[in-house]
């Protein structure tokens, strides 16, 4: 059994990764830069992004309003069950996510070909 | 039939000093060869002048005569320029002499002056005037002075489709003498309506006719407003189709604009249409986008689901076994489950200390698991029902191609503003609301037209019932006038019916005429001949295809001058044609029907053309003995140009 | 020759009012017919146009009788 470190209790963004999210609420129609991070996670947990923790991050969202009902840490307990702090690896797989996104020749972020290729996976 | 003798010009134009032309008697073609610039065009202008006084520039413009002066001479202080004909007519013998001079005190200024000699004797102005008008009338020239380079002329006559201007048709119909006709029937009607008045007198002087005879004039007083207006109406119905054919013409040339604007409102409703749409499947896309992120881990989703249901399972039956045991160990009168053996106290002892053993060993731990597994499972199988990437996918690219269309729609519409000249589209509203306008006053002018009309006939109905009380009761005192007026009336409608008969003969046998010009002179085999309609509009008629309308610049040539010939063969005044390079834009075999042709056409002819156009030899050899005379236009200087005899 | 062809061409303006004359309007006398044509040539029309036709009308009525 992993060893159980304390986990975070606000999720936040690197400030290389603002400018990514903003253009991916855009981009991909979100309403919430909330459901925009976390289509950026569930991006980084498609490409295998394993555990880890991202420095830096600062906080944007705290977990009440991120998870209210506690779906998504069981969620992500179910795919990563060796994670003690489901929440710190929510928080690194979201700016994992968003890093793959970013493109730097001014695209904006690819929502409609991850889209594609998850339809494509999913046959 | 008028026949040019001899034509002398001083200091006219390029033609510097006094030059005199000696014409044939015969009937034949002569033929003036000059380069361009010589001064074949001012060979033209110099008759024009004479007969008429006035010359023609280019865009068939007056010039001014003060431009006319030979500039050499002027240079070495000759002020006038003349131009004389020796002209013979209807056996008479007449000299046409017209100058140009400066107006004192204006030296760029010129007024010109005439006089016309007959039999060697001048006469007055009033009667150079007549004699002028009788023998070529000014707007009968257009036939005679056949101006090659102003074709423009022409054209008019030439489009069967249209109805040409009534001023050429009149002048055509003077040339085939039908004035004499219609001339004949307006004096007769208006002898009647003299008849008419003349009886209505009668019976006013007579004291038992008196009040039919008062009436006869208020009605006569009432007809003659009538026909002014109805003449007058019918002036203005005939300037209104005009204008609305006019309009037709740049309505139907603009056809291609109202097109376009048509595309583009409906392109317009289309993009509106289009905008709704997308904002639709913007409003559908953001609603299905919120839990769209577990649509990119489906796949896991649902092992992860497959690994937890079997985890399940296995902790379920752990703890299902743990209850089982522990009621078994702690209850009143156990039964074995499976065997239905009863268990004693010693068995129940066994199965205590069992139970405790799985409790210790995470019984309730297994609980616990079984409630994080389960917990688990809820979340994921939650997601996994909202998760739908094919509906997602097809959401996406939905939305794609309507923002593609969008674009298509907007960039179809800047194209179309693009070809759409500026104001052009205002202009074709503006001839729009212009065409409906003539048409609404057409229809004014016509239910007008009618109605005086109908004045009119009510005002006859009236005249002829006074007329024949008036005749029950006058008895033979009106006799007299009475058979004036009928004898009148019937000479009236005697010219009527015949000029209408005339008219239909001459047409018919212009059009014979011309169509054997015509088949003379094409190069086309298949052409049969032209039609002519009742308003001298023409059209070539095809050996298959019927009627086809004139086309080629070459093609109306060609019809002109079936046309011209056709008039002067029916024409009872004759005269000579002057033609101005007469082959201007046609091909070699056109030319050499054409020039076989000529001496056909008229009894004297006379061509200006230069050696390209017309080569001596072919001329001689084609013409042969029709051929009455050559002459140069030689260059002697810049400004100075010799006729010279070959 | 020339004023042979005129009167030729003229003739034939003639006898096509002339044709019209007999067969429907024989009320008109054909001297009648001949004068008016000949007043209203265009090289020739007299002054006193309208009293030249009042007079022919005249002529003809006398000779109606």
């Amino acid at each position: 059994m992993a060893v159980e470190k304390a986990d975070k209790k606000t999720i936040g963004i690197t400030p290389a990764n603002e400018k990514t999210l903003t253009a991916l609420a855009g981009a991909g129609k979100f309403v919430t830069d909330i459901d925009a991070a976390k289509f950026a996670m569930a991006l980084a947990v498609s490409k295998d992004i394993g555990s880890g923790a991202t420095e830096g991050a600062g906080t944007k969202w705290n977990i009440g309003s991120f998870d209210n009902d506690g779906t998504l840490k069981s969620t992500i307990e179910a795919l990563y069950p060796e994670e003690g702090a489901p929440y710190r690896l929510i928080e690194h797989l979201i700016n994992e996510g968003l890093h793959l996104m970013s493109t730097s020749d001014g695209l904006l972020p690819d929502v409609a070909g991850a889209i594609l290729t998850a339809a494509d996976q999913a046959k | 039939m008028l026949h040019l003798k001899s034509l002398e010009v001083t200091n006219f134009g390029p033609f510097k000093g006094k030059q005199r032309v000696e014409l044939a008697d015969d009937a034949g073609v002569s033929i003036f060869y000059g380069e361009n610039m010589r001064g074949k065009t001012s060979l033209l202008n110099a008759i024009r002048f004479a007969l008429f006084g006035t010359v023609l520039g280019r865009g068939r413009r007056n010039t001014p005569f003060g431009k006319l002066i030979n500039i050499e001479a002027q240079s070495e202080g000759e002020r006038n320029f003349e131009v004389s004909l020796e002209l013979s007519h209807a056996g008479g013998d007449y000299r046409l002499t017209r100058m140009g001079k400066p107006i004192p005190g204006q030296a760029d200024d010129y007024i010109a002056t005439a006089y016309l000699e007959r039999g060697g004797h001048i006469l007055s102005p009033e009667q150079m005037a007549m004699e002028l008008e009788r023998i070529l009338p000014k707007d009968i020239a257009r036939f005679f002075l056949f101006d090659g380079e102003l074709l423009q002329e022409y054209e008019d006559l030439l489009h069967g489709d249209s109805n040409m201007g009534p001023s050429i048709s009149a002048a055509i119909e003077r040339i085939l003498g039908l004035p004499k006709l219609t001339g004949a029937r307006d004096s007769a009607k208006a002898a009647t309506d003299r008849a008419e008045t003349a009886l209505a007198l009668a019976a006013q002087g007579d004291q038992k006719t008196r009040e039919f005879g008062n009436q006869l004039q208020n009605l006569a007083a009432e007809r003659e407003v009538l026909t002014a207006d109805l003449s007058r109406l019918e002036q203005e119905l005939e300037a209104l189709r005009g204008k609305k054919a006019a309009i037709e013409d740049d309505m139907r040339r603009r056809e291609r604009l109202t097109t376009l604007i048509d595309k583009r409102d409906r392109l317009l409703a289309d993009l509106e249409k289009a905008e709704v749409q997308l904002a639709q499947s913007s409003a559908k896309l953001t609603l299905a986008m919120a839990p769209a992120w577990a649509a990119l881990i489906r796949p896991r989703l649902t092992s992860a689901v497959q690994q937890l249901r079997l985890r399940e399972e296995s902790l379920q039956t752990a703890v299902t076994r743990a209850q089982v045991l522990h009621s078994l160990a702690h209850g009143q009168d156990p039964t074995c489950p499976t065997c239905l053996r009863a268990l004693n106290a010693g068995d129940q002892e066994t199965l205590r200390n069992r139970a405790n053993e799985a409790k210790e060993d995470g019984g309730e731990a297994n609980q616990r698991e079984l409630a994080t597994v389960r917990r688990r499972l809820d979340a994921l199988e939650s997601q996994l029902a909202v998760s739908n990437p094919e509906a997602l996918r097809i959401l996406w690219s939905g939305h794609e191609a309507l923002s593609n269309n969008i674009y298509a729609i907007k960039a179809e519409i800047e194209e179309i503003g693009r070809n759409l000249l500026e104001g052009s589209e205002a202009e074709l509203r503006g001839l729009r609301r212009d065409y409906d306008s003539v048409v609404r006053q057409m229809v004014v002018v016509e239910d007008g037209s009618a109605k005086t009309q109908d004045a009119l006939q009510q005002n006859n109905t009236y005249r002829e019932n006074i007329q024949r009380r008036l005749a029950k009761l006058a008895g033979s005192e009106m006799d007299k006038e009475r058979r004036r007026r009928d004898r009148a009336n019937s000479v009236y409608e005697l010219f009527k019916a015949a000029v209408d008969v005339y008219r239909e003969e001459l047409r018919k046998r212009v059009e014979a005429d011309a169509s054997k010009f015509f088949r003379e002179m094409t190069t086309e085999s298949d052409y049969t001949g032209l039609s002519i309609n009742e308003s001298y509009g023409l059209t070539i008629l095809h050996r298959t295809q019927g009627p086809i309308a004139i086309r080629s610049a070459g093609a109306e040539h060609v019809v002109a001058l079936s046309l011209v010939a056709a008039l002067q063969n029916n024409a009872p005044l004759r005269g000579p044609i002057f033609i101005d390079s007469p082959f201007g834009r046609l091909d070699g075999g056109h030319r050499k029907r054409i020039i076989a042709t000529l001496p056909k056409m008229a009894d004297q002819i006379v061509l200006l053309v230069y050696e390209d156009e017309l080569p001596t030899k072919l001329a001689r050899e084609t013409l042969a003995g029709d051929l009455r005379s050559e002459w140069t236009l030689e260059r002697v200087t810049a400004l100075h140009t010799r006729i010279a005899n070959r | 020759m020339a004023d042979d062809e005129k009167i030729n061409r003229g003739a034939k303006l003639q006898d096509i009012v002339e044709k019209i004359r007999a067969e429907r309007f024989p009320q008109v006398s054909r001297d009648l017919m001949l004068a008016m044509l000949q007043l209203h040539a265009e090289a020739d029309r007299p002054e006193n146009l309208s009293r030249k036709v009042d007079e022919a009308l005249a002529a003809a009525d006398k000779e109606a009788g």
